[in-house]
């Protein structure tokens, strides 16, 4: 799939079978007067153009902030970069000037976040607002300016562009803001589309029209689509790979069916287990006991320990090791082989102590 | 209706009345222009008609998109909005004619908990406060024994006795929002309205929080009205469930039976766009075009009409009538 060389500190890339996004050991720590917040602790991940990666997680889990590092968005500086490796196209980011980077925000990579209303200004109209990345990219005016925005709004199918893009944001329902936020990102043909939420402030029907409409862009441009979200509905209907984030590591990593059929990590398998289901009735819901863990509390062995329903002696003390249960599918456990395995039935008949199924008052301290 | 009985309860009608019925409620804004004379310019439909019960120790749901008027129906049971045209029976008895006394007990039987646990709580207060505030309308109970109650309740949602004492901003969400729980059932309620409980919650958390409602329920007997977008949610928390579509029922059954034979084309394209639980599970797609009409501007006949796959030419001149298709499965569409 990819070939990579490894020269002194030098990556060699034969670019033919390039992966278009690498992350790797990626971390941001924010601090604070008090404490350092881990909230990315090594993340590493690939992306193939075209493909379609999701990356899963709680709040506090780190997937935000993932994703403002690679565009070098973090808040500093209070927040930094302190360590890792990101690679787009065959260019490191970490390593590129502001400027640079500005020709790349909204250039090769577009996001669309979570709340249209406030990703647009609702001072301008919207053939100003999406005008202007064609122009700050393109470098164009005028007519080309102008033709270029009818086409994008076409792209994301906002009935009649031309009287449209004269209109203010506050004039578009919730679902076309969202697709006029989407053609602002696709104007200057992005090779990636980050969606951080992109649809959760919308209506399910809306939703669905929308995930789409990204779909159909995504085989019509090449796009390779980044989902931030903690819904795994969004993966199983998106995605070709899922990461699962959980305390600023990715503790799983596999293509989208593995997931669902054998989670190999604890945390995937409860939160697959937490979530009711609309075609099927549950009697009675896994709950995860506890809060999630943010990077600020640094544990010796693993994160997810405290929460889990198989923790062991040693998952308290040692970090846990990344193993691979099969091709193309790794979790950070030292039980994946077995949660792999046995799945869903190793949960039912999980120690007594832990008592993980009425954990809502046994546990509440941690919560 | 029968006369009040002598003790503040509404426990006025016949022991087979429903604890809660909702007949033909309406709930209209006015939207109001003009500098003096003000005059109202367009009406917002909000809550259209709508008819339903909720029996004790059950959940009843209801679903729909934004602006759909769930939320403003359940304030009308709150007694918060006054309806327009209609009228919520309580036991039987007509709570917008109730006396003072019994409006006081209407509202301690009544509990609610809405959805953002960070809004709904005042950050000077402590939870101490917060819990006893609704306690205060009962005036037999002192001091002493309104603490007693918070302890209790907090004990029953699963935090200390001793965080009685602490802020909100001390708390996480989940925690929060069981403290909400907790406040609502401090007054020993029957009926707990739940507006999106879960939904600014993350995912382990809200399994928690479910988790506890079932429990309570169970344990205590009340009834929850559980309003809710999310449909996993709603088939895992209800008993029966209603879908409201602009101001108006489309679609009411026990809730198993809905989930399996969805028949109004409304409930059918809300499920068909519901995200899949498997990446294997493919939903057949039932598309609405376009977008939600304005409560200001419903359309003639049908409300979905514009909208709907299987429209037919009278949808758009007769109002679907409100019918019994199977036993205990309600809908309104000219299909049935």
């Amino acid at each position: 799939m990819f070939g990579l060389g490894v020269a002194g500190e030098r990556y060699i890339v034969w670019r033919w079978d390039l992966a278009l996004l690498e992350v790797e050991d990626l971390q941001t720590h924010i601090h604070s007067r008090r404490s350092t917040n881990r909230a990315v602790d090594g993340v590493s991940f690939k992306l193939d153009a075209g493909k379609s990666l999701g990356l899963v997680g709680e709040s506090g889990s780190g997937k935000s902030m993932t994703v403002l590092s690679l565009l070098r968005l973090v808040p500093e500086p209070a927040a930094k970069i302190v360590g890792g490796h990101v690679r787009f196209d065959g260019e490191d980011l970490l390593a590129k000037s502001e400027k640079e980077m500005q020709a790349i925000r909204g250039g090769g990579i577009a996001i669309i976040l979570q709340d249209p209303l406030t990703s647009l200004n609702p001072v301008f109209n919207v053939q100003y607002q999406v005008g202007e990345s064609v122009h700050l990219h393109q470098l164009l005016s005028g007519q080309a300016q102008a033709d270029k925005v009818i086409e994008s709004l076409q792209k994301v199918r906002v009935p009649a562009p031309e009287i449209r893009m004269k209109d203010y944001p506050h004039q578009f329902s919730g679902g076309m803001r969202q697709r006029v936020v989407g053609a602002t990102a696709i104007a200057c043909q992005p090779k990636l589309l980050i969606a951080d939420e992109a649809t959760t402030a919308l209506d399910a029907t809306i939703q669905a029209q929308y995930l789409t409409l990204l779909r159909d862009l995504q085989k019509e441009l090449n796009l390779a689509l980044l989902f931030i979200t903690h819904d795994f509905g969004i993966v199983a209907r998106m995605c070709d790979d899922v990461a699962v984030m959980y305390a600023g590591r990715i503790v799983e990593f596999t293509d989208v069916r593995e997931i669902f059929n054998h989670p190999a990590h604890p945390y995937s398998l409860a939160l697959l287990e937490a979530v009711p289901k609309i075609d099927a009735r549950v009697d009675r819901l896994y709950a995860i006991p506890g809060v999630p863990a943010t990077g600020f509390v640094q544990v010796p062995g693993c994160s997810f320990a405290p929460r889990c329903a198989f923790a062991l002696e040693k998952c308290h003390n040692e970090k846990p090791p990344l193993v691979t249960v099969r091709d193309n599918h790794t979790a950070e456990c030292w039980r994946a082989e077995e949660v792999y395995e046995q799945g869903s039935a190793l949960l039912r008949n999980a120690p007594a102590d832990g008592e993980p199924a009425q954990s809502d008052s046994a546990n509440r301290g941690a919560d | 209706m029968t006369t009040p009985s002598s003790d503040a309860h509404l426990s006025a009608g016949s022991p087979t009345d429903p604890m809660l019925r909702v007949e033909n409620l309406h709930v209209h804004f006015p939207v109001k222009h003009g500098p003096i004379f003000r005059k109202t310019t367009h009406v917002v439909k909000a809550v259209d008609g709508i008819s339903f019960e909720i029996n004790k120790g059950e959940t009843f749901s209801v679903v729909g998109e934004s602006g759909c008027g769930k939320s403003t129906a359940a304030r009308a049971i709150l007694k918060v909005e006054i309806p327009t045209a209609g009228s919520v029976f309580w036991r039987g008895r007509d709570i917008s004619d109730a006396t003072v006394e019994e409006t006081r007990s209407y509202r301690t039987s009544v509990q609610a908990v809405f959805q953002d646990p960070f809004s709904s709580m005042n950050p000077r207060m402590r939870v101490r406060d917060f819990i006893t505030e609704p306690l205060l309308l009962d005036k037999s109970l002192s001091k002493n024994d309104r603490h007693a109650r918070a302890q209790e309740a907090l004990e029953q949602v699963g935090l200390r006795p001793e965080d009685i004492t602490n802020f909100p901003h001390e708390f996480s969400g989940g925690q929060r929002q069981r403290i909400a729980i907790a406040r609502a059932l401090a007054s020993s309620p029957e009926l707990i309205v739940l507006d999106e409980p879960v939904s600014s919650l993350d995912v382990s958390i809200r399994a928690q929080i479910m988790n506890l409602l079932q429990d309570l329920q169970s344990n205590l007997g009340f009834s929850y009205m559980f309003i809710a977008h999310h449909l996993g949610t709603v088939r895992y928390m209800s008993n029966t469930v209603g879908v409201m579509y602009l101001g108006k029922l489309v679609e009411f059954s026990e809730s198993e039976e809905l989930f399996l034979h969805p028949l109004h084309p409304y409930t059918q394209a809300l499920f068909s766009a519901a995200l899949p639980d498997h990446p294997d599970i493919v939903r057949e797609q039932v598309l609405l075009e376009g977008d939600v009409a304005a409560a200001t501007a419903v359309p003639s006949g049908c409300r979905l009409h514009p909208r709907c796959p299987m429209a037919m030419p009278h949808c758009a001149e007769v109002e679907p009538e409100w019918k019994e298709v199977t036993p205990g499965h309600w809908t309104a569409c000219h299909l049935y």
